[in-house]
């Protein structure tokens, strides 16, 4: 009784606190209608990117303030807004819903939940559309972001608060980079947001499945465009999902976002916009796709401590046609990111997975992302890899190669194999910093080829059970001293004696 | 894009027929809003009292029918 009496208060409460909202409204009546945009006549004093609502309450944003008529992007589906129909302004610009309670969810651009676990609780909106904090409030990148994927870390190491973008032709493995670097966030204490532009919705099933199995949903946010959306959606994603870290960032969290992917991203930009009759440019693309794609990718920051000491850390996938990189989206994209990630075709129908370019992969932060003892084990890494790349043509001819060349070949294959990982097995830092220590101090510079994998895993294994101290000192303070490089040397000689290859 | 034909156009919706003192009054107010076109008086008894003034760009609503379902939208 007292439970139903108190819903009745609590219902008469709202119903006496209700304001109407106010009774003069300037309106606008539709004009046409198609492809997701509308013309709208009348709405004098409508902004540029504020959000109007039809009549049937779907939402949409004015984005072409002409002369005589305004084109609104419709965010939702069109098919059912009448011509004639009423559409006013809102007064609000957009704005995505922000709250922990996201973490876990899978959500839409406007913040509707899409996994079927009923609405998400949120008290602040944040806006889409935001200036990128100015000099002054930033800090030099000097924190890794460990992606656990070997060839990365110790190649083209990620600092928090950089822009590395992951580019490569279709199937060569870069949702892979991006999802095994999520499950390797568990227990750093980042906040890990996915936005999925464009893609099937089955792909987006699976991936939020794998991130279920490897116990990482619990500290990512999923903001999916599926294909199936709206150009309208696709459009605003990415902003939506900068707008959510923008509300970790602001309490002085990490957070990584990943785009996938910035091409899709374009091409819904160019369908927007030749609806509405902008002029287009090379390759039928608006004029300001730079400006599209460097204005989301300026938000990604390091902030100094005076402003909270957050970063956003973004990680823009793109997709390339025949590893063609001088095409004009990724083109514009490289010259934003601080660095990239070129995933080869090639590499990777050779078994070379991850198929990390070494020549074209660069990381414009590089050593100040690293910490100490991976910089000491992995510093000239790159350049010998890069080296050995070039002269991979001659591995076929080894036997007439002079000594300083077959051995450059040798070691060259040895560490390619040893970069070689599987997918959803991030390797924790202190690991890598073990393997690799054995790979370029010549320690596998004795066993065949194809054994080197199952050396690295045995190896990993017989540390972790002998040397487990060691271990756990390189964790800490990540700094390789003399006494640490004296059990490796110990530890690799008493294994070798034991493994049987 | 020329402007909609509404324009030369305003449409006044009440509930109940209105008086011809109320209609001069409504007629003022209208003129005032800068628009000197032709008045539309439709009687509208689902708006169940108030009055919805169309006037080009403008919509002036106090019917009671908005009122309420901006009350159910709030409660939803």
């Amino acid at each position: 009784m007292a439970a139903k009496s108190s819903y009745q208060d609590e219902l008469l409460k709202k119903v006496e606190s209700f304001k109407p909202t106010t009774e003069a409204r300037q309106v606008g009546h539709v004009e046409t209608v198609g492809d997701g945009v509308v013309k709208l006549s009348g709405l004098p004093e409508v902004a540029y990117l504020e959000m109007v609502e039809f009549a049937n309450g779907t939402k949409g944003i004015a984005l072409n303030l002409e002369e005589e008529a305004v084109g609104a992007i419709v965010l939702g589906k069109y098919e059912d807004i009448l011509e004639g129909s009423e559409v006013r302004a809102t007064g609000q610009l957009l704005s995505m819903p922000v709250s922990e309670a996201f973490l876990g969810r899978v959500v839409n651009p406007l913040g509707e939940a899409l996994d079927g676990q009923g609405d998400v609780e949120f008290k602040k909106r944040y806006p889409l559309e935001k200036l990128a904090p100015g000099v002054v409030f930033r800090e030099h990148v000097n924190t890794p972001l460990q992606t656990g994927i070997k060839a990365i870390d110790a190649m083209t190491a990620i600092g928090r608060g950089q822009r590395q973008l992951i580019i490569g032709d279709r199937n060569t493995g870069k949702t892979a980079i991006a999802v095994d670097t999520i499950i390797n966030q568990k227990g750093e204490d980042v906040v890990c947001i996915y936005v999925a532009i464009g893609q099937k919705t089955s792909r987006i099933s699976n991936l939020v499945a794998t991130l279920t199995k490897y116990d990482a949903m619990a500290h990512t946010i999923v903001v999916a465009a599926t294909a199936n959306d709206p150009a309208a959606y696709q459009y605003i994603a990415p902003y939506a999902g900068c707008a959510m870290a923008e509300y970790f960032l602001d309490q002085g969290k990490d957070v990584l976002i990943v785009y996938d992917d910035l091409s899709k991203h374009a091409w819904a930009y160019r369908q927007i916009s030749l609806v509405l009759k902008r002029p287009s440019g090379r390759e039928a693309y608006p004029g300001d796709v730079f400006f599209l794609h460097s204005r989301l990718l300026e938000r990604a920051v390091k902030l100094d401590k005076a402003h909270g000491g957050g970063s956003i850390t973004a990680l823009p996938i793109i997709e390339t046609q025949a590893n063609d990189v001088s095409a004009y989206i990724p083109t514009n994209v490289i010259s934003i990111t601080d660095g990239q990630i070129f995933l080869e075709s090639d590499l990777f129908y050779a078994g070379q997975r991850p198929a990390i370019n070494v020549g074209l992969s660069v990381s414009r932060v590089g050593g100040d992302a690293q910490n100490k003892a991976m910089k000491k084990v992995a510093g000239n890494l790159r350049l010998d890899l890069a080296q050995y790349r070039s002269l991979a043509a001659f591995a076929q001819f080894a036997s007439d190669a002079d000594e300083a060349t077959k051995k450059q070949i040798d070691r060259g294959s040895r560490m390619m194999e040893l970069l070689k990982q599987g997918q959803y097995v991030p390797m924790p830092a202190e690991k890598q910093i073990a393997s690799i220590w054995a790979g370029v101090n010549g320690k596998l510079d004795d066993l065949p080829v194809a054994k080197v994998q199952q050396f690295e895993k045995e190896y990993l294994e017989y540390l972790d059970a002998r040397y487990k101290k060691t271990m756990e000192k390189l964790k800490k303070e990540k700094k390789l001293d003399e006494e640490i490089v004296k059990d490796f040397e110990a530890a690799v000689a008493d294994f070798k004696k034991i493994f049987v290859a | 894009m020329k402007q909609r034909e509404t324009k030369a156009h305003a449409n006044v919706e009440t509930a109940v027929a209105l008086l011809p003192k109320e209609k001069e009054e409504i007629a003022a107010f209208v003129a005032s809003t800068g628009y000197d076109g032709e008045i539309t008086y439709t009687v509208v008894p689902d708006l169940l009292g108030g009055i919805r003034i169309d006037v080009g760009d403008w919509v002036y609503d106090t019917t009671l029918k908005t009122k309420l379902t901006e009350l159910v939208q709030t409660l939803a």
